[in-house]
């Protein structure tokens, strides 16, 4: 299903304001576009929350 | 994804006990308008509220009481059914509500055409329906009178959560709450090394902390909406008193002077508060000592004298040169060493802003107007206090002279104004940013303290199950996600507001009416209220920019719509509807045909129905045709 212009708007504004990398910024992009279409397999999910960045002084 | 109602089919439903309504042209497409025509007591809001259940699988927390109201009074009928058929894309979906009378009890069953197996238990809707199909986004398109006042009152977001539902950003929600889910799978997955009791200690700290954080988000709420409540009856009851002095002929001058000095005095108030707020830009004008920080902050930045040529691009220049200022080669080591420190000197641009800053320092002069404009606001208010306290010395004055009605409505306003009060008192301490504005908050108390401590117990919860990075990160995707969310309805709200104010234009010519802002509810602007008829025309617009360019297209189902209205507003209602929704469903009783159902008779795809019960109260038919609609209205 295509997403409609506000969501994917949003999408790219959210992900070009962060610092992650382009691999996240794809997948977690493709991941909401497959939510919103099918039932979402848990192994994805995980893929995207562990490519994310996390700094070290935390 | 076009979802079309196709018809719907009655079994022992009232006061009908069997009858088919079909809304097609025979080959699966209904009209674009369909009218049915239910005289009251048939059965039309029954017929709204059954196809309501079906969509959106309310039915399942019925009591036996509410099943039990649709058991006919004839015969001894122990089941009944209401089968709604749908056209979902290219696929026919029949969604069957068993009504089971004997044991009070509904269930769903789904039959899809062309699929191996016919009927299957429970009310199976596509994948992308599911999380569209709820109550609320229901009640958007399967639409009532009592529906579109709630699009404009300020006590519900029905506007907004129209946009999330239909527009699907809960499903946004839905995928924060699947990471939570995966992150408390890894958590009880990882408590290796950590005894029973100590891990269970950590979870009830951090559930705990969760509980109180949520009770003081609801408390927030509930206060927030009960002061609403409160000030709105203080306003009503002001009025009330004020209305009450105005009435009496000696207090009547006397208080149209304090009135029109409140009136004056709350403009100075306004006027001084403008002023002091941009005096607050001048730091040096709000406290001596700023001033004297500033000052010496001057006087350092005069001494220290900041080089103008010194810069990063000075090095980055001298860098390319043969030789140094002072004579030696600049060979390649020495050119890599200026490069390298070149980068600890401030660039050009930087130097501009501090010698800015430099000489604004060095040229302001401190005044006393700031803190004039402070005394001023301070006299000010005092003089407002004065005039409220004369105008309740009015009401007394009357109360004395044995006027029960003010002396009800002040005892009842002192008590306002105390439950405002204490309810003030708790709200300050739940808001509070920190202890310096708030000596009494703790964690159990205060918002932002219960957010740290729930926020901390989760860290050690995930630092001791092993989990704490995929934590981090999983926070870390629900905040992006929840940017999203609230980035993706702003603009959508703006969408839908630009395209409702433009159906609105079109429908009331009479007067301009305009929405300013989707703020849960419409907000409209300049005015406070709008006739019943104009709630619905607003109403219509509303949903129908809101269907505009969504991915779905649902019917829209609406029941007397043209009852409130007036007959000259009627027919440009009926003009609009078409032109909104692509099919409509519109249930009507007989005087609505006058302006409104008739404004259809020569429209190009519409069909007309007419359900009445005709030998016997048990027995329903439905007649198809216009000229029998007509008749029948004639005859009412």
């Amino acid at each position: 299903m295509e997403l409609y212009n506000e969501l994917k708007e949003a999408i790219n504004e959210c992900m070009d304001a962060s610092v992650e990398s382009p691999e996240f910024k794809r997948r977690f992009s493709k991941l909401i576009e497959n939510f919103f279409d099918k039932p979402t397999n848990d192994n994805d999910i995980k893929e995207v929350v562990n490519l994310v960045q996390i700094s070290e002084d935390r | 994804m076009k979802i079309r109602i196709l018809g719907w089919e009655y079994i022992n439903i009232r006061r009908i006990n069997n009858l088919t309504v079909d809304l097609t042209k025979g080959n699966s497409i209904p009209h674009q308008i369909s009218l049915i025509m239910m005289p009251n007591g048939t059965g039309k809001t029954t017929t709204i509220n059954l196809m309501r259940a079906v969509l959106d699988g309310s039915a399942l927390d019925w009591d036996e009481d509410k099943v039990r109201e649709f058991k006919p009074q004839y015969g001894n009928v122990s089941k009944g059914e209401f089968r709604l058929k749908t056209k979902i894309n290219d696929d026919i979906y029949y969604f069957i509500l068993c009504l089971d009378y004997e044991n009070g009890k509904a269930q769903y069953k789904t039959s899809r055409t062309g699929e191996p197996g016919g009927l299957e238990d429970g009310r199976n809707l596509p994948y992308q329906l599911s999380g569209v199909l709820n109550t609320q986004f229901v009640n958007r398109f399967i639409f009532d009178g009592e529906q579109a006042k709630k699009t404009l009152s300020s006590e519900n977001d029905e506007a907004e959560k129209a946009i999330t539902y239909l527009y699907q950003l809960n499903e946004l929600d839905n995928l924060k709450a699947k990471i939570d889910l995966l992150v408390k799978q890894a958590q009880d997955n990882n408590t290796r090394g950590m005894t029973k009791q100590s891990l269970s200690y950590t979870r009830t700290q951090m559930e705990n902390k969760e509980r109180i954080y949520n009770e003081l988000l609801r408390k927030k709420a509930q206060i927030e909406k009960r002061n609403i409540e409160l000030t709105r009856r203080k306003e009503q009851i002001q009025e009330s008193i004020s209305k009450i002095i105005s009435s009496d002929s000696k207090l009547k001058d006397e208080k149209a002077k304090l009135d029109s000095d409140k009136i004056e005095t709350s403009g100075f108030i306004r006027q001084n508060i403008d002023n002091i707020l941009k005096g607050m830009r001048e730091p040096f004008n709000v406290n001596p000592c700023f001033d004297q920080r500033l000052k010496s902050l001057s006087d350092n930045m005069q001494k220290l004298k900041l080089p103008k040529t010194m810069s990063k691009e000075f090095f980055n220049e001298l860098a390319n040169s043969p030789y140094c200022i002072c004579g030696r080669h600049i060979g390649d080591e020495e050119k890599k060493h200026i490069l390298e420190n070149a980068e600890s000197f401030l660039g050009e641009d930087q130097l501009v802003a501090l010698n800015a800053i430099k000489d604004k320092l060095k040229s302001y002069v401190a005044t006393d107007e700031l803190r004039n404009e402070i005394d001023s606001l301070n006299q000010n208010v005092r003089k407002l206090e004065e005039i409220d306290a004369g105008l309740t010395r009015l009401g007394l004055q009357l109360k004395e002279q044995g006027n029960d009605e003010i002396e009800m409505l002040q005892n009842e306003l002192a008590e306002i104004e105390k439950q405002l009060h204490d309810s003030n008192r708790e709200y300050n301490i739940l808001v509070a940013v920190d202890k310096d504005s708030n000596s009494k908050i703790n964690d159990e108390n205060n918002i932002k303290l219960a957010a740290a401590a729930f926020n901390l117990a989760k860290e050690n919860f995930n630092k001791a199950t092993n989990t704490f990075t995929l934590y981090q990160k999983s926070e870390k995707v629900k905040q992006y996600l929840d940017a999203i969310r609230k980035s993706a309805l702003e603009k959508l709200k703006l969408r839908v507001l630009t395209k409702t104010n433009i159906n609105i234009n079109s429908i009331i010519k009479t007067e301009k009416i305009l929405i300013d802002k989707i703020d849960g509810n419409l907000v409209l602007k300049n005015r406070k209220a709008v006739s019943e008829g104009q709630t619905l025309a607003i109403a219509y617009s509303y949903i129908g920019s809101l269907f505009d360019e969504s991915s779905f297209r649902f019917p829209f189902v609406i029941d007397s719509p043209a009852v409130s209205l007036d007959l000259s507003v009627r027919k440009e209602v009926s003009e609009i509807l078409p032109v909104l929704f692509e099919q409509l469903v519109i249930f009507v009783i007989s005087s609505e045909v006058a302006n409104f159902a008739d404004s259809y008779y020569d429209f190009p795809d519409v069909a007309f129905y007419t359900i009445e019960a005709k030998d016997g109260p048990e027995n329903a038919v439905c007649t198809i045709g216009k000229d029998y609609f007509d008749s029948f209205q004639k005859d009412e």
